[in-house]
């Protein structure tokens, strides 16, 4: 077992040589950045013109940080499909993924380590994305002075690993969503889009029918985006702002409910990817 | 009895209604060149892609290196390079990084060993470039690298020389020679007659997917040699020949009669000649050619002739 272990992780560190060499998770790590950043400095520029204690504590720590997860998860969740994709589908498009189980490579080790390395990444993202927005916010809270009177003390440091937690444990139904329809379509392009209008088509399928069907509410408590956008919304991080897709509709499931249905849902489709991974044929076509 | 070093037992695969192989048994034994000749769509690569593990036999068995595929597969892929199919690395890193790559994930061997293999192949001075800017010429050499990685005892090289020109061809011919070196087997599946007779030592011809012919290459040949001669009197030599019944025929042209027959049995046809009072004047043995030879074995399946493109 610690073997098979071993083997996966020098497979992850092989797979993470290869891609730090791509474009591709650098210019999505820009973006996040870049979104982070916005929103620290956007807010810092409205509590400048209308002094607000909720205002001040989006930029300012720690009441930054949570709500800059918040965001980077609703805009990573469509960054890490599309890195999903792309990392599996490129192995199929440039046929290295014969090259590569030709030389006895395990066929689930390959794509355990794959999984893992996109698992790391997103984490990794997250950590970034946390470390230059305490820097920034400690700037703006710096430049803007003493917190509006009257501002609420709600933001709390325990919320920072807890969101932290929760934005990165939502990315893994997203990557095993992904990971599943690559292997199955055995194309970047077909699982991307797949997967996207998945994450798309939920939110406004949920949206419609929680409005004509009542019923509908307890299919809804089961669906994948509507679990994740209920675990970001979980907890006592009451002044945390909700981006995410889904939210906004009838009530949600609890975050226990959601952790359990996300697992089931990460469990499943990386079970299947796998399964699927083991019994094709790589022919050349 | 030689080492095997790849033996299957009705190997089948089936694609839908499409036989690709069909109970295919071969043996390959350790060193030297064994060839896979037979034309596109004979069953070469699935042949090759079953013993790699990249597709699954509808039925049948085999053997690599000794281990059984059910449970020593693995263990036996660790110690086979292969190219199957067209040169595939990844277009954004240089040469020299995607050997640094293969040898990470299989875990052998060290930076100096690539250093060897690129000058091996002749690439150490465009191992730095991209591989999206290699020729097809330079492609194909760095798959030659990728599969020595790790020193590996049996080599798969499908269609080696593919869409290379003719001078890439005889260096590439010429590096699977000595490659064959040392007591590592080769196993090269080709299109190329002309190829397979250059390169071989061994071969199993292969047609729709079955298996046509295998042996040793100079066996094949003999089998369907051929004698060539000129007696006192050919009309009635060649009544005499035609008698025996290990000749498969006898024709005459430019002055002389060519009888199919092994060349080793040509002291026969001369004891038979003599007795009957006909003198032989000159004789000498024909060896076939493996086109021939393939032509006469396939029906009319076309191999390529040496040189065409796949």
């Amino acid at each position: 077992m610690i073997a098979r272990m071993a083997h996966i992780m020098n497979l992850t560190r092989w797979e993470w040589y290869k891609l730090r060499r791509r474009w591709l998770p650098w210019i999505m790590l820009g973006v996040l950045l870049v979104v982070s950043q916005l929103f620290v400095w956007v807010s810092y520029s409205v509590n400048r013109s209308e002094q607000s204690g909720d205002i001040y504590a989006n930029f300012t720590l720690p009441g930054s940080i949570p709500n800059v997860l918040g965001l980077a998860h609703s805009i990573g969740v469509f960054l890490v499909v599309i890195l999903t994709a792309s990392v599996l589908g490129t192995e199929y498009r440039w046929r290295t993924i014969r090259s590569i189980l030709a030389r006895g490579t395990g066929r689930w080790q390959y794509l355990a380590s794959k999984i893992v390395l996109l698992i790391l990444l997103a984490g990794g993202a997250l950590l970034i994305v946390m470390a230059v927005t305490a820097v920034s916010s400690l700037i703006a809270g710096a430049l803007a002075g003493d917190a509006p009177a009257g501002s609420s003390d709600s933001a709390r440091w325990i919320d920072v690993p807890i969101a932290f937690g929760k934005a990165w444990f939502s990315f893994l139904p997203y990557i095993a969503l992904a990971t599943f329809f690559t292997v199955l379509t055995t194309s970047s392009a077909a699982g991307m889009a797949i997967s996207l209008v998945y994450y798309y088509a939920e939110s406004i399928v949920v949206a419609i029918c929680l409005n004509l069907f009542t019923w509908f509410e307890t299919v809804a408590s089961y669906l994948l985006g509507r679990n994740a956008a209920a675990l970001m919304r979980s907890g006592d991080d009451t002044m945390v702002m909700n981006f995410a897709i889904g939210g906004g509709f009838g009530s949600f499931p609890s975050a226990l409910h959601a952790f359990l249905v996300l697992t089931i849902y990460i469990l499943a489709l990386g079970g299947l990817a796998i399964w699927l991974f083991r019994q094709r044929d790589l022919t050349g076509s | 009895m030689h080492e095997l070093v790849v033996e299957t037992h009705a190997l089948t695969k089936r694609y839908a209604s499409v036989l690709a192989v069909d109970s295919l048994s071969i043996q390959v034994p350790r060193g030297g060149v064994f060839g896979l000749l037979g034309p596109n769509g004979s069953g070469k690569t699935t042949t090759m892609s079953m013993l790699l593990g990249l597709v699954s036999p509808t039925s049948g068995t085999f053997r690599l290196l000794g281990h059984d595929t059910r449970s020593g597969r693995q263990e036996a892929l660790h110690h086979i390079g292969a190219i199957v199919e067209s040169p595939s690395f990844y277009p954004y890193l240089s040469g020299r990084m995607n050997l640094r790559y293969f040898q990470g994930i299989i875990g052998r061997g060290d930076s100096k060993d690539i250093e060897r293999l690129l000058d091996l192949v002749g690439l150490s001075s465009r191992a730095h470039s991209k591989f999206s800017t290699y020729s097809q010429g330079m492609k194909q050499r760095l798959s030659i690298a990728y599969a020595m990685l790790g020193d590996p005892d049996l080599l798969f090289l499908d269609e080696p020389t593919n869409g290379l020109d003719p001078a890439g061809m005889a260096e590439v011919r010429e590096l699977i020679r000595h490659l064959s070196t040392e007591g590592r087997t080769v196993l090269l599946s080709s299109h190329l007659l002309h190829e397979v007779e250059q390169v071989c030592d061994r071969v199993a011809i292969l047609s729709r997917g079955r298996l046509i012919a295998q042996g040793a290459m100079r066996d094949i040949l003999q089998q369907r040699g051929a004698v060539r001669f000129t007696t006192t009197d050919d009309t009635r030599a060649a009544a005499i020949i035609s008698a025996l019944p290990w000749v498969a025929s006898v024709a005459a042209e430019n002055g002389y009669l060519t009888a199919e027959a092994p060349p080793e049995r040509s002291w026969e046809l001369t004891k038979a000649l003599a007795d009957q009072g006909v003198s032989v004047k000159e004789m000498a043995p024909v060896q076939v050619s493996l086109e021939r030879y393939f032509l006469e074995v396939t029906g009319d399946d076309s191999p390529s002739a040496p040189g065409e493109a796949s």
